[in-house]
């Protein structure tokens, strides 16, 4: 059931088994797993139903590291959380993410692949993808678009599954759900300003929840878990300094700390020696009722071997430039628009699209001789196709047959490549001096609000000019083409197009031993015998793919973990 | 060759609902031509028709110079090529000229088009059996082979009147081909229209045929 905090009364006392403060991907799918149970569950969440942007700002704060996302801009404060703006990409974790590299310090996990084996299966139902279906051979036997022809000892194609755009709100899709739910209590507009713990600093008594509305009361509980992400739960553990001074769990200094990304930017370029060349499996398309796209990385065993860290390589196709005019059409991005929308949603301006794509789709008329009895080219059109070759022929779609059927061309046919853009996707080595850290300036609430101070090392350019080297001489010696690296190799100099993945990692991370980590393996905070962390805050680490589906496991393993400690 | 002069009080019962494409079929002792071959004379008739038109779009690029000009500099689809909308205009006139000649001249002076007499098909005038007048082959050219193209053209300002004026084209064929296939003397809303009949011609012999029925 839902309530709106606003008509709690200032100086209530709520009760309940279980406080989950946050209602993202990790709140929800924690809050989900006791619908029905013995417990009573409070998930106290700041936002609403929607976008409200007093309540947004309550986020902002400055930027003082490498250039991010407004914080304001990388998250999102409302019921469903970041999932409200969530790409959708969804793989696992392999055995070798959860192993420390050697000559990387701080990497490692405290558990292992199988301890949260049993969870991924269940986590990809709740993610709205397809379980088990992670190797590549269960999908280039029924994919129109095949890998690359690279020798897998050196550089590997991984698949990442993409949730439909219409599910990936976890706030739109659970719902009903969790309104149904007699025994879990979703608090709207509850904002938790801190966490409370006992004289000892040992045991969370309660938080304290104010609204924008000026109302302020307490939450106890016997559990509580912290799930709003990885720059609010460290905040709102420093901002908790009661028993504290340095913050609740903080005793020695690593709330905050080890913020890491998966920086991304351009890093270098592929001629291709063949223009027909077929990158399609490296972009988002279909394959039955599910969406997939490739990626390339370099081969675990060599990862291992040399202490790399895990990375990321998306090729993007250029196209002709009459292909990307086609496809970044208003025409296009219409169609698209439409596709995209659910059955109950009304299209904005239906009319106006439908009479451009209409326009667009008839872009043919003026190369067809009016008065024949069918449309039927001009001779100087027939002699243009038939003196090309296929490239120049397939370049000329766009011309001919305007943007959406040019763009329908190119998602099930393929078309000529004019060169790969790559981008690389690093995983970041644990560095303990990129940080989110409290700041004087105070929020509406009274809350001091945190600057983020992002920072990369020599570590992660390593990496990345040693993953594109691997690919360059893989695609040197299969005479695919030629890799063109941007940047120098010896001297890391982030370029300008650096960027985030929205991923907010490692800022409560986990460690079995209290001086290295902020939880233990089970997610529970060192000294501290009822606080629990969930989402990608606690990665020590987090390979190169998207954080979500395991932040989804992680949690569900959390679940069953706090069924026990509850009894 | 007089049709529709049965006198109702002298002929029996049944013809007395003979209409005047009947009376002219049975009076031919020709069958109505079956929608099929009807079908495959008009394909033959639109390929011999695009390759006519093909010569003369040719002859105006030959002496005009080319209506679209490729430009491979362009960044997008929309500069890509350029139209000469004059050109446009002359190779409108020049292709519905050609059609209505193809199809005109040759109904009214030869009872058929070219494929028509190709698979022994008549277009006769229903009543009285003769060839079409000039304004009959008009109306029937004109609802068989609706200047879709020309009227895009001329409508091309207005945004999406192409793509539907398109979009009726196949809607519009079914509407010709259910009306000639569920009617019994197989007029079409062509034929009826333009009071035209298409009939098989079976050599000179008499083959009995009294109502017209195939």
């Amino acid at each position: 059931m839902f309530a709106d905090a606003r008509t709690v009364p200032t100086g209530t006392s709520l009760e309940t088994d279980i406080c989950i403060i946050g209602a993202g991907a990790a709140g929800i799918t924690l809050a989900r797993e006791y619908i029905g149970s013995e417990f009573r569950v409070a998930v106290l969440e700041s936002g609403g139903f929607e976008y409200e942007t007093e309540t947004q700002a309550l986020y902002d704060g400055p930027i003082i590291g490498l250039p991010y996302f407004p914080l304001a801009a990388a998250r999102l404060r409302y019921f469903g959380g970041t999932t409200n703006h969530w790409g959708g990409t969804c793989r696992p974790f392999a055995d070798a993410d959860f192993k420390p590299r050697r000559g990387i310090p701080y990497t490692g996990w405290p558990l292992q692949r199988e301890d949260i084996e049993p969870f991924y299966g269940p986590a990809a139902h709740i993610c709205q993808v397809t379980p088990e279906e992670w190797k590549l051979d269960a999908w280039i036997h029924r994919d129109r678009f095949s890998p690359l022809p690279l020798d897998s000892e050196r550089i590997v194609t991984r698949v990442a599954q993409l949730v439909p755009e219409s599910d990936r709100s976890f706030g739109d899709r659970y719902r009903k759900e969790l309104r149904q739910a007699s025994n879990v209590t979703v608090y709207l507009h509850a904002n938790v300003t801190e966490v409370q713990a006992d004289n000892a600093g040992t045991t969370v008594t309660s938080v304290r929840v104010a609204t924008l509305s000026g109302k302020r009361f307490l939450v106890r509980a016997k559990l509580f878990v912290l799930a709003v992400g990885g720059i609010e739960n460290p905040r709102l553990l420093l901002a908790s300094k009661q028993r504290w001074p340095n913050g609740l769990g903080n005793q020695n200094d690593l709330v905050g700390r080890f913020f890491s990304e998966h920086p991304r930017f351009v890093a270098g370029r592929i001629v291709p020696t063949d223009p027909e060349m077929s990158v399609g499996f490296y972009e988002s398309h279909n394959v039955g009722n599910d969406r997939i796209r490739g990626y390339l990385s370099p081969a675990r065993h060599i990862q291992l071997a040399e202490g790399l860290l895990d990375t990321q390589i998306r090729i993007t196709p250029i196209y002709d430039k009459q292909f990307t005019s086609a496809i970044e059409s208003e025409e296009v991005a219409s169609v698209r628009s439409a596709l995209n929308s659910s059955p109950d949603q009304s299209v904005p301006d239906l009319g106006q699209h439908l009479i451009e794509v209409l326009t667009d789709l008839s872009s043919w008329q003026k190369f067809s001789i009016p008065g024949a009895p069918i449309p039927v080219p001009y001779p100087e059109v027939i002699r243009e196709i038939a003196q090309s070759t296929q490239a120049q022929t397939e370049n000329l779609i766009p011309q001919l047959l305007g943007d959406v059927a040019a763009a329908a061309y190119l998602k099930y046919f393929g078309a000529p490549v004019e060169s790969l853009v790559v981008t690389t996707r690093i995983e970041q080595a644990p560095n303990p001096d990129s940080r989110v850290k409290l700041v004087a300036e105070r929020d509406q609430l009274g809350m001091q609000r945190v600057a983020l101070d992002w920072r990369l090392s020599a570590i992660d350019w390593h990496n990345m000019q040693r993953a594109l080297h691997i690919l360059g001489a893989e695609i040197g010696r299969t005479g695919l083409g030629r890799l063109k690296i941007l940047y120098p190799e010896h001297e890391p100099d982030w370029p300008e197009d650096l960027a985030g993945g929205w991923h907010l990692i490692g800022t409560t991370r986990m460690h079995d031993n209290p001086k290295w980590g902020v939880v233990d393996r089970n997610c529970r905070v060192h000294g501290l015998s009822n606080l629990y962390i969930a989402g990608s805050s606690v990665f020590p680490t987090a390979g190169s793919g998207t954080p979500t589906l395991t932040l989804v496991a992680l949690t569900l393993r959390l679940a069953k973990h706090l069924r026990g400690v509850l009894g | 060759m007089n049709a529709g002069h049965s006198n109702k009080d002298k002929l029996p019962p049944s013809q007395s609902q003979t209409t005047p494409a009947a009376a002219t079929a049975s009076s031919a002792k020709y069958p109505f031509a079956s929608g099929f071959r009807r079908l495959v004379a008009c394909i033959i008739d639109i390929v011999i028709l695009i390759l006519v038109i093909l010569v003369g779009a040719s002859a105006i690029n030959a002496v005009f110079g080319p209506t679209v000009r490729f430009n491979p500099t362009a960044v997008t689809p929309a500069g890509s090529a350029i139209v000469d909308n004059g050109l446009i205009v002359l190779n409108a006139i020049v292709a519905n000229l050609l059609s209505a000649g193809y199809f005109v001249i040759s109904w009214m002076i030869l009872g058929a088009s070219p494929a028509q007499l190709l698979l022994a098909l008549q277009v006769r005038n229903e009543t009285g059996g003769g060839t079409l007048s000039l304004s009959q082959a008009i109306i029937r050219w004109v609802l068989l082979f609706p200047p879709f193209g020309t009227v895009a053209f001329l409508m091309a300002t207005v945004p999406g009147a192409g793509a539907l004026i398109w979009a009726s084209a196949p809607i519009w064929y079914l509407v010709l081909l259910t009306t000639t296939a569920l009617s019994r003397s197989k007029q079409g809303v062509h034929d009826r229209l333009a009071r035209s009949v298409v009939l098989r011609k079976r050599g000179h012999q008499l083959k009995g045929v009294a109502d017209g029925t195939p």
